[in-house]
């Protein structure tokens, strides 16, 4: 090996230890709150509050059967088992209001990505307005009209009002996927003797599918850690997970040990369809349909 | 067996005009070639008769009645896409089948079938039924896109430069298969491309096409030997057509071309005289094909010096170019040409396969 060929190869050991240095800081950073909330869970209360933080204690899974069963461990003093009444709300809200947004939202998007028509661009740009606003700026008025409307503390109501987080998104990132289709492809199905819709049917829909799941998975990422639509809109019967969690700070005490339980529980459907992403992520399903 | 024609068709995108008022009249049966250079408006007169693309003025008729305000589905023409748009969610066969499972053909899936293997037969591609495009080379997917086209029996073809894409020489190959296949279909085809030498080699009539009109409508020997205009002339044949401005004058009893320098002067033939004498006055443009002219090493009479000379061997063929003067002329030679560097050489040209053309391009006819 010659002398360059060293240095070089020195330089590049560098950097690449660099990089790696890099997303090793940023890890810590970013999952040693998700890290101390798990072992949190897995403490009693008076480890929990013991002045110098604890890194070695005796585990316990108390905090998750009180919050999963309503079983009063030794050291936990009350229980809060409406959580899984509030998980259960969150997944028929989340669920519902993802497809509603995929069942309004995909064919609008393959009709601002395909057809002509007057006022195109204002329309999809007033869908993506949706997401201008900070949603605490709307929602007192939200508010105001739902108790009129008798959709305040309802499912529908909720799951409307998750549209201006779910539907936006499938629109913008739907039509990216529709444009990028070869339009040739749906002219040859017009030629074929098929109609418009049959050709979003059988050839559009099918083509887009590696886009339309992970787009359905963001949008419902986005729609499971929604708070204030809840907090507002919402009251127990409604709430979703993310509000019912700050029932463990009540007056007498904070929970903290059932909080962190059920943070735990609440962030296990994203983390295991963030899995789920990855393998939908690979776009090669259109390739290959040109030339190659 | 149907025939298409369109009346003063134009397409207008904004403000660009991309189709001219073409008029074009295509007999059953025929396999007519629409040549010419990128950006000339091929493609939007196929998707215009396909139904894709609106029209913005004029109409167009298959078999005499109007199609241009009609859905693409009910024009019953089948298009070969350049990129060939084949679905790639689905197998070779399903691939194929589709035209014919759309419910307005109402074919049982036994007759399908049938069709199907019978194309896929015909068409050496049965052994790829099962596969997907991505796993099918070039040639491949140009077959099956050829196939899913001729299932369908559609009353004409639409090709958009169904070559373009593949190498050298599967594209003879794909050539020769077309001309085979032309033979036995019996069905109008339009072929768009911009290579001359398979306008040339497939065309029963060529339409060619600059910026959006059409310059001429020929069979390829008509295209080929009596060029409209400039245009036509350069677009067919490598290396190109050499065109040397000069003059006519009057030597005696004839008339003579003598290029703008006077270094290369030749006969006119005495058919072209009534039609050239009253140019004298302008600068005429010779067309002369690489063909027909060649380096001499004993002159005839009034053959003009070569300044430099070069070669470019191609196995079979020899491309030369001469300078005659500030003249420089492409030829075809032969595979043993003059050697390179030889001081006493001369251009022949065969006067009689000249072309004239007038200052505004268009080619001077024998009146």
């Amino acid at each position: 090996m010659t002398m360059r060929a060293e240095r070089q190869d020195l330089k590049s050991g560098i950097k690449r230890a660099a990089i790696y240095g890099g997303i090793v800081l940023f890890l810590v950073f970013a999952l040693f709150p998700i890290f101390w909330i798990f072992l949190t869970s897995l403490k009693t209360d008076k480890d929990i509050i013991s002045s110098v933080p604890k890194f070695i204690f005796s585990p316990t899974l108390g905090n998750y059967k009180a919050i999963l069963f309503g079983v009063k461990a030794a050291g936990t003093e009350t229980s809060r088992p409406d959580f899984i009444l509030y998980f259960k709300n969150s997944l028929m809200i989340t669920s519902g209001a993802v497809l509603v947004s995929l069942v309004a939202g995909v064919p609008a998007a393959y009709a601002l990505a395909r057809f002509k028509f007057k006022l195109k661009e204002n329309i999809a740009f007033t869908f993506l307005s949706f997401r201008f606003a900070p949603e605490i700026a709307v929602i007192i008025p939200i508010f105001v009209i739902y108790r009129s409307l008798g959709l305040y503390n309802t499912f529908i109501g909720m799951v409307l009002v998750y549209q201006l987080v779910t539907l936006p998104l499938i629109i913008w990132i739907m039509r990216g996927y529709f444009e990028d289709l070869p339009e040739s492809i749906e002219q040859a199905a017009k030629l074929d003797g098929y109609s418009r819709f049959a050709i979003f049917r059988k050839i559009a829909l099918p083509l887009v599918k590696p886009g339309l799941a992970s787009t359905a998975i963001l949008s419902f990422i986005f729609a499971w850690n929604n708070f204030i639509f809840g907090l507002v809109l919402g009251a127990k019967e409604t709430f979703p997970v993310t509000v019912g969690t700050l029932g463990f700070i009540s007056y007498e005490a904070v929970l903290w040990g059932q909080m962190a339980a059920a943070s735990i529980v609440t962030i296990l459907p994203e983390v295991s369809i963030a899995f789920l992403i990855q393998k939908y992520l690979v776009r090669g399903l259109s390739m290959g349909a040109v030339r190659g | 067996m149907a025939g298409v024609s369109l009346v003063r068709v134009s397409k207008r995108y904004g403000n660009l005009v991309a189709v001219d008022r073409v008029s074009l009249e295509i007999a059953p049966a025929e396999f007519f070639v629409i040549l010419g250079p990128a950006g000339a408006g091929k493609t939007s007169i196929l998707k215009m008769i396909a139904g894709i693309e609106e029209i913005s003025e004029g109409e167009i008729r298959i078999d005499g009645g109007r199609v241009d305000v009609r859905a693409s589905g009910d024009i019953d023409a089948a298009m070969i896409f350049e990129n060939y748009a084949l679905y790639p969610h689905w197998t070779v066969f399903e691939n194929m089948a589709f035209p014919l499972k759309a419910k307005r053909r109402k074919v049982t899936s036994a007759e399908i079938n049938n069709r199907v293997a019978e194309v896929a037969r015909h068409l050496e591609i049965g052994s790829l039924l099962e596969r997907y495009p991505a796993e099918l080379s070039g040639g491949q997917k140009q077959r099956v896109a050829l196939g899913r086209a001729l299932v369908r029996k559609p009353r004409i073809f639409l090709m958009d430069e169904p070559l373009s894409h593949l190498d050298a020489k599967l594209r003879h190959q794909m050539r020769r298969e077309l001309k085979k296949l032309k033979e036995s279909l019996g069905t109008s085809v339009i072929f768009v491309t911009h290579d001359y030498m398979e306008a040339l080699s497939l065309a029963d009539r060529i339409a060619v096409l600059n910026k959006g009109r059409v310059c001429q409508v020929g069979t390829p020997d008509d295209v080929y030997f009596s060029p409209e205009n400039t245009f036509v002339a350069s677009l067919f044949g490598y290396p190109r057509i050499n065109l040397v401005e000069g003059r006519i004058l009057s030597q005696g009893e004839r008339l003579v071309f003598c290029s703008e320098d006077g270094a290369l002067v030749f006969p006119v033939p005495l058919r072209l005289k009534p039609g050239l004498e009253n140019r004298k006055t302008d600068r005429v443009t010779a067309g002369i094909r690489p063909t027909s002219v060649r380096v001499v090493t004993n002159p005839p009479p009034g053959a003009a010096r070569v300044e430099k000379f070069l070669t470019e061997p191609s196995g079979n063929k020899c491309l030369q170019h001469a300078w005659v003067g500030r003249t420089s002329l492409a030829m075809a030679g032969d595979t043993v040409g003059p050697p390179e560097g030889q001081d006493r050489l001369f251009v022949e040209v065969a006067a009689e396969k000249v072309f004239y053309f007038d200052p505004s391009g268009n080619r001077i006819k024998e009146s």
